[in-house]
């Protein structure tokens, strides 16, 4: 069975899945087929989970709901429906991606999660694409300013996107590089990207695809430090493109509340398990003002680690918040090279839960000890 | 050690972000010459057997409880002021 989606078609373990059963995908798995699968979830079943390529429990829990709207049993030896991703379930979800794809849908809106933080709060991003004189375009405008920190109040992340029905293409959002513009898939492109600025402000982004090419991207970052957009749109049949305009709004899943200088005698905890909101309420009225909850050290979230959503539920319950990078194992080897790409880690795992820029983000280097020689002795 | 947390902390100040550093109890040592080398300006002091700040000061202390509450294992964390009267910076709505 070759898979027919243009999200599932071709990723060698989702085809895998399709027809063998050790193949199968269950909880604890992690990758962009999960995130597929997440994402298929979301389009056709609505489901309220996180894009970020974890097969943890609520992804398996909205499998089981998915199998169990559609009665998906291996009758051959269980009377009722799983959590696990296998051979019919992999059949049906791509059955019904392939269907959706092929439907022509009307203009699409992407819808905020969460609204801007700091600055001015202007004009969400707007991404048309427009069939134009025999070529397709795409334009995108993004407005937001930052004072505080010189930086574009902007910032897109990309887990959290979510396309809602009536998607033409596939949009996704990826991290890209800060400060720049590119494109990639330059043999379709014959233009290098417009980039308007104003005043330290991204006016529009635009490019233009000189054929029918099926796929293009664009990454723009306003300036310094933010990433701004990164986004690959797929259009489903180039020979017979979307309407001629295609409007979707993109908000990023940016942290609603300000940035604060904590008062002095605050009592908060740190945990490494997740809290829920009513958790945060009742620690909230133990006295506790905030909490610092984990980041991993590699370059994506881990099971157990914040995601945004918990980050929406600690502060809605009215604890302030703080990140924290985990610690690694007790005898590892403090390098320069694992510095940069931990920090890195760090700025980009605080991004996708939301983090404004300003608020601390803490490393925990518990294992190799020097580092407490060294404060020790710094402060004595 | 301290060429990872120059990198750590330019990656992470580089991006906006405050970069601080929680203070375990290990107890390796290193050559002295290089504490002056440390570059952040936001320290968490760790429950347990911590030497008390004497130049540049915690701006969050934790104690060690091996508690739970709510069905949550936390360790309990205050925060002060250092001794240039700068704190931490969270998120709060």
């Amino acid at each position: 069975m070759s898979l027919r989606s243009k999200l599932f078609g071709g990723d060698p373990k989702l085809e895998a899945a399709a027809v063998s059963d050790p193949a199968h995908i269950t909880i604890g798995a992690k990758g962009e087929h999960v995130r597929k699968i997440q994402l298929a979830l979301t389009l056709l079943d609505d489901a309220n989970i996180d894009l970020d390529g974890a097969y943890g429990p609520e992804t398996a829990a909205a499998v089981l709901d998915y199998k169990k709207k559609r009665n998906i049993i291996n009758r051959s030896y269980q009377t009722q429906a799983d959590d696990i991703v296998g051979k019919m379930t992999i059949a049906s979800l791509d059955r019904e991606m392939h269907q959706r794809e092929r439907v022509p849908r009307p203009p699409i809106r992407i819808v905020p999660k969460s609204n801007w933080v700091m600055g001015s709060q202007r004009n969400p991003t707007l991404f048309t694409l427009a069939r134009r004189s025999g070529s397709l375009a795409l334009n995108a405008s993004a407005i937001g300013t930052a004072p505080r920190f010189g930086q574009i109040n902007l910032n897109i992340e990309p887990k959290e996107l979510r396309l809602l029905p009536g998607t033409t293409g596939l949009i996704t959002v990826e991290d890209g590089a800060p400060g720049t513009v590119q494109v990639i898939g330059d043999p379709f492109i014959n233009a290098p990207p417009i980039v308007h600025l104003s005043d330290g402000l991204i006016t529009s982004v635009g490019l233009q695809v000189v054929d029918n090419r099926q796929t293009f991207r664009v990454i723009a970052g306003p300036v310094a430090g933010t990433t701004m957009i990164v986004a690959s749109l797929a259009i489903p049949d180039p020979d017979n493109p979307p309407p001629v305009a295609i409007e979707v709004t993109v908000l990023g899943n940016i942290l609603r509340g300000r940035i604060q200088s904590a008062p002095a005698g605050s009592l908060g905890f740190d945990t490494d398990q997740p809290i829920n909101l009513d958790v945060a309420k009742k620690f909230a009225r133990q006295n506790f003002k905030f909490c610092l909850r984990y980041l991993s050290f590699g370059p994506h979230q881990g099971t157990g680690d914040l995601t945004t959503k918990e980050a929406n539920q600690i502060l809605d319950g009215g604890l302030a918040l703080m990140p924290v990078q985990h610690p690694r194992n007790p005898w590892w080897v403090a390098t320069a090279a694992l510095g940069a790409s931990d920090g890195d880690n760090a700025v980009k795992n605080a991004r996708s839960v939301g983090f404004s820029p300003g608020v601390n983000v803490w490393v925990d280097l518990e294992g190799p000890g020097e580092i407490t020689a060294i404060v020790a002795r710094h402060f004595h | 050690m301290i060429a990872y947390c120059n990198n750590w902390v330019d990656r992470v100040q580089g991006a906006g972000y405050a970069p601080g550093i929680y203070v375990g109890d290990n107890q390796l040592l290193i050559n002295s010459v290089q504490l002056r080398k440390l570059p952040f300006t936001h320290y968490w002091r760790a429950g347990g057997s911590i030497p008390n700040v004497q130049t540049f000061g915690y701006q969050m202390i934790q104690k060690i409880a091996n508690e739970t509450l709510f069905g949550v294992g936390i360790d309990r964390d205050t925060i002060r002021t250092d001794r240039f009267g700068s704190g931490v910076q969270w998120l709060i709505r």
